[in-house]
Formats: C-alpha cells, structure tokens, sequence
C-alpha cells in the first residue's frame, strides 16, 4: 500500500463509485444483468492488480450493506482486478476482438467461483437468485449434479455480463488522453501514437 | 448554535442512544459473532429467534424503520424465495400437502429451506444491524487508532462520497443524452446500446478530475508522515462493553463447538 501510486490510490474511490453507478444504470435500463465490475476491471486494466483488488474487495464490501452475503464473494472481485492487470500488461485490450474474447475467460473464472461460494454458502444447493431460473431447468430437466447446473447457470449469466463491462472498459480506454496514461502503470499501453 | 458545534468537538463524541455509543469495533465484533453463528449453527429455531431478536433489539435502539425497509427485501429474498426454491430443489418423501395433486410439499424440503433461510437472514440481520447503527466515519476512526493507514480510511470514506457525486453526474448525463435523442426505453438493444453513451463520459469525466484531486489533497498535508490529529473522537472503550464483547465471543466458541460436536461426535 505504502509504495501504491499516488494516482492509482485516489483512482480506487472512482472505481468504487464506478462499480456501483454502473449496476445502478443497468437497473435504471432495466437490463437483465448487473454490470457491477467495469470500476474493478478498469482500475485493475490502468493502474495494476493491488489497487484493481482494492478496487473489487471494497466494492463488496459496501454492497453488504444492502446485501449482506455479497462479502463472500469479495474473493471473485479481487481476482477480476488482479485479471485485468495481468491481462492488461499482456496487451489484450488494446484489440478489440481480444478483448471481447477475454469476457469469457472472466466469465468462466467468475462463474466458477461463484458457483463454489454459492455452493458452500447455500448449503450444498441452489443459491436464491436468478441463475436458479436457468440452474433448475438443468438438473431436473437434464439430470446435471446440482453443482455442474449452478455453474454453468453462474457462466452463462457471467458472460453477458462481462462482455458489456469488457466492451465499456475498451472504449473508456480508447478514449483517454494520453498526457494522462503516461502517468499510469499500464497506462504507456494504451497510448495512441499519432499524437 | 456555532458555540454548541465548536463545543462539540471539544470533548468526546456523544449519541444519545446506548448502543449506537458503543465501540464500532465492539459492534462489529458482537454482531459478526452473532451473525457467524447462525450459519454455524444452521438451525431454523435458532436462527430465526435470533432474526426476531434483531427485529426487537431494533425497535429498542430507535432504528426500527432502516432496518425493517432493509431487512424485509431480505426476508423476501433469502425468506420466501429460499422455501419455494428448496421444494423444487430437494426431493422429500413425507408428503404435508399437494397443490392441486400436481406439486407436493413436502417435510424435509421445508426444513432445509427453513434451515437455510434463517442461517442466512440470521447473518444478514447482524451486519444490517452493524451498519445502521455504525457511523463509517467512526469506524475508519477506530480502525485507524487500531494501526489502520490514514489513506484507507480516505479510500472507503472517498468511495463513499463519490458514489454520490457519480450517481448525480449520471442522472444529468442520462437526461442530456435522452435530449440528444438517445433512446433509453424499448428493447434490450436499444437499452444496452444506451449503457455506453452514458457510462463513458461518467468515467472519463470523474477520471480527469483525479489528478486535481492529487494535488488539491497534497496541498493539504495529505502524505504527511507526522502523527494525525482527529477532530472527532470516541471515548475509550470502557470495561463493561469489553465484558460484553467477551461473553459473546465465548457464546459464539460454544455454539462452534456445539456444531462440530454434533457432527463428529453424535453421528
């Protein structure tokens, strides 16, 4: 912490915020999904894994406010931001089509560990949310173990979800002005060289 | 009234209410080791005594009104939803009642469900509990004479503060972009397509203020490396609330003894 960028600390609260504005604005659009990592993964993308981390780990936090059991999967956030910053230094996100594809490998990572969590946390069973709309179909339909049925549910939703906050990250990426980049971990990535 | 608010912070903080006056850590501590051990424990009889405990402990600290609007999304989500998902979800063989001779309720489907229910709003009661009646300021005071670095404390009480400064900066790019004629309403298309437009000016805007923020807050000493002042501050822990605290954490040590005794030992 002590040797954390100065940017990159006051950067932390913005993606708190981020998080949080952006399930707000997927709910003001009544959009199926929560879109409540763009803040985590823009951070992480920026400004490296330790501040991306802080980044999902404090976005949890606070949303335990209004629901409690999200602390659990604080885990699931923090990986995310450390995801990004690995992905972000391998240069992943300055194509657009790598990008897209890297949805799904937060999906996979997230719907896994999400459908573990859940799995500990619900005592064995469904989580009550939606992902038991699509995991009940597929163990009393298709005979899936209830685990197999929850993870694919917890991937299936995920990857809607992340190929938006992937897409909004590139774009928030694109569009930064490069007196400002310089000034970021992985900022010098994305600078654009016909300025 | 400006003497009786430069007044206040000559002594140590007061709230009226006994509880609220507590440590944020005593709290926090009380309350998780509540919480914890309704999932320990994972019995509905306990966890849901424990839930009308927090609903009466509530009504006595004068903070009935948050923690019913909070709690009762809860009891909604975890609750009603928990036992009819569990129907579905585990196959019983005492049959209590049939809807129509299509689905039958059945016994240990709604035990679980009932176990589950209250472990869950048993744990989420305590930390709703914990966060009305817990200032975050307070807390970040707390953790920080614990060791704490000063720059957590800025970074959760900074995240708050620019959720709602964001949340506003939306509403107003919402409406310009729905002048502009961006659609808001209609399909998912439409409304997924209408996400970007309003969430990138959001984010670059709040991000080109950052550096200005940077300089704005070393101008006012905030990597000094002296010992911080606190304009606020909490009294000292006092004994009896440290006993409280300590039978607590001895119940919750028993109640996980009790868990695991029932599971290695009385199978």
């Amino acid at each position: 912490m002590k040797k954390m960028d100065k940017l990159a600390l006051f950067l932390i609260p913005i993606g708190v915020a981020v998080n949080f504005v952006g399930a707000q604005l997927a709910m003001l659009l009544k959009l199926p999904i929560y879109l409540d990592a763009i803040g985590t993964i823009v951070v992480g993308a920026l400004c490296g894994g330790v501040p991306g981390a802080i980044v999902g780990v404090i976005s949890n936090t606070i949303n335990s406010i209004t629901y409690p059991t999200y602390m659990w999967y604080g885990i699931i956030s923090l990986i995310y931001g450390l995801l990004a910053a690995f992905l972000s230094r391998k240069k992943i996100f300055t194509s657009f089509g790598k990008t897209v594809l890297s949805a799904l490998i937060f999906a996979i990572i997230g719907g896994v560990m999400n459908s573990i969590i859940t799995w500990i946390l619900f005592g064995f069973d469904f989580a009550t949310d939606v992902t038991a709309m699509f995991a009940l179909p597929l163990h009393n339909v298709l005979g899936l173990s209830k685990f197999t049925a929850e993870m694919i549910a917890a991937i299936i939703m995920d990857v809607a979800d992340k190929l938006i906050s992937v897409i909004a990250m590139f774009f928030v990426l694109r569009s930064m002005p490069n007196r400002f980049l310089t000034k970021l971990k992985y900022g010098e990535v994305y600078i654009k060289e016909e300025e | 009234m400006n003497q009786e608010f430069i007044d206040s912070f000559r002594h140590y903080q007061e709230y009226d209410n006994w509880f609220i006056g507590f440590n944020p850590l005593s709290k926090l501590n009380i309350l998780f080791a509540f919480g914890l051990s309704a999932m320990f424990i994972k019995e509905w009889k306990y966890g849901f005594a424990l839930c009308l405990m927090y609903c009466i402990f509530a009504i006595l600290i004068g903070k009935a009104k948050p923690f019913f609007k909070s709690f009762s999304v809860l009891v909604l989500l975890f609750g009603v939803f928990t036992l009819i998902l569990r129907q579905f979800s585990v196959h019983g063989t005492t049959v209590l009642f049939s809807f129509f001779g299509l689905f039958d309720v059945t016994e240990e489907a709604l035990i679980n469900g009932l176990d589950m229910a209250s472990s869950l709003l048993g744990f989420s009661g305590a930390i709703i509990l914990f966060f009305i009646t817990t200032q975050m300021r307070d807390l970040m005071y707390s953790l920080e004479k614990r060791g704490v670095s000063h720059t957590v404390s800025y970074i959760i009480l900074a995240s708050f503060q620019t959720m709602k400064d964001l949340k506003k900066n939306m509403e107003t790019i919402m409406e310009s972009q729905k002048a502009r004629g961006i659609e808001t309403e209609g399909g998912i298309v439409i409304r997924v397509k209408a996400f970007f437009p309003i969430l990138g000016p959001l984010i670059l805007g709040a991000i080109s203020g950052t550096e200005e923020k940077s300089i704005a807050m070393d101008a006012r000493a905030f990597s000094a490396k002296c010992q911080h002042t606190f304009l606020r501050e909490l009294k000292p822990v006092p004994v009896y609330e440290k006993i409280i605290v300590l039978l607590v954490n001895l119940f919750f040590a028993a109640s996980v003894g009790f868990k695991i005794y029932t599971i290695f030992i009385l199978k």
